[in-house]
């Protein structure tokens, strides 16, 4: 092989490790068909938990192709929050679509399960609401990895026990603006 | 004659849309935020207060309110064959799991599949009330032991993969698993 070539096989090799890395970061689930049609999501918050007005303006801190609105009129918003109280389930926050008899999403339910979350440090409490306001944005659960919608609050590579992630990484907010 | 007709055909379309929108088959997926991801089996056995090899043998959807906003659970009875951890009182056990089924609407976990009734299962449980349990970790307490032989959820359910890969069993033999952890 003449020695002239090499610099191009490494400049190659390095190409590629950057296409691959590029893949690696990019690493959110979106969830089909649970965009809203609107980039203005009107989020009615009745958990009684004041990390939610924290755990939403974390989301709107950055600039995004959608965003959160609070309101207080228990009508026309896209997610209603709730608080249960539910000792028998092995989850903390959970989130359900509603669609429209022709498949269109027109509402979220968040439900935080005071009977976890009541328990947890308020940084926690932050971190689980904003994890399912992110399902608020389409984006689906990933496993072990540094990201706010990692699945899991704590254990083995959890997104607070190992990572004491709270608010949107980089891969979360590209994950939004892909949706959006 | 002609206006009766179409008062007919007006009616029977106008019944037909509303009996079509109350009872379409309704399927909701919701997403959780698991409380905690096991790092292996060793760590789940250790915190499981009930580890058992049964059956679900029923089992009943409710949701807590006529409220159709609000989400069903299921109660299963499981009969315990063999109690691997963990002591019960009675034979069966109430198995608790959020989703369900009520006449045509549908709802679960993605990652964490409704319990089909006849299913042989390995539990790792966690007791919330007397004889009341639920599973560890959702789809990460729960295996199914087809013909003897041990599958983790992921492994029999693709949505599961990601939430159950840690503890990624598929066709061991009961009793070697069994003798594997729980020497």
């Amino acid at each position: 092989m003449s020695l002239k070539k090499i610099p191009s096989i490494i400049a190659l090799f390095i190409l590629s490790l950057t296409c691959f890395s590029t893949i690696a970061v990019n690493a959110y689930v979106l969830l089909q068909g649970w965009t809203f049609s609107t980039s203005t999501i009107i989020v009615l918050d009745n958990t009684g938990y004041s990390e939610t007005p924290t755990a939403v303006n974390n989301w709107n801190s950055y600039v995004l192709d959608a965003r959160f609105s609070l309101t207080g009129l228990p009508f026309s918003h896209h997610i209603g929050m709730v608080r249960v109280n539910n000792p028998g389930v092995g989850w903390d926050g959970a989130t359900t679509p509603y669609f429209d008899i022709w498949g269109h999403l027109y509402k979220m339910k968040i439900e935080i399960n005071h009977a976890t979350c009541g328990t947890y440090a308020s940084w926690v409490r932050r971190s689980v609401i904003a994890h399912e306001l992110g399902h608020g944005f389409s984006l689906g659960d990933q496993y072990f990895v540094p990201v706010l919608m990692n699945g899991a609050t704590w254990g083995f590579n959890s997104r607070c026990g190992t990572f004491g992630i709270f608010t949107p990484q980089a891969d979360d907010r590209a994950g939004v603006n892909a949706a959006y | 004659m002609m206006k009766k007709m179409y008062l007919i055909i007006i009616g029977a379309a106008l019944i037909a849309s509303i009996l079509y929108i109350n009872y379409y088959p309704r399927e909701r997926v919701m997403d959780v935020s698991w409380t905690y991801a096991y790092k292996d089996i060793n760590e789940m056995t250790e915190k499981a207060d009930l580890v058992i090899v049964g059956k679900a043998i029923s089992s009943i959807s409710y949701r807590e309110s006529a409220d159709p906003f609000t989400s069903i659970w299921t109660d299963y009875t499981v009969r315990g064959d063999k109690v691997i951890k963990g002591k019960v009182d009675e034979p069966n056990i109430i198995l608790h799991q959020t989703g369900g089924k009520i006449g045509s609407e549908t709802q679960y976990i993605r990652d964490d599949p409704l319990i089909e009734e006849g299913t042989t299962m390995l539990l790792f449980l966690k007791q919330y009330e007397p004889n009341k349990y639920y599973i560890l970790g959702g789809p990460q307490g729960r295996f199914v032991v087809e013909q003897g032989k041990v599958y983790s959820i992921g492994e029999l359910y693709a949505p599961a993969s990601a939430t159950t890969i840690r503890l990624h069993t598929k066709g061991i033999a009961l009793e070697n698993f069994l003798s594997n952890f729980f020497k």
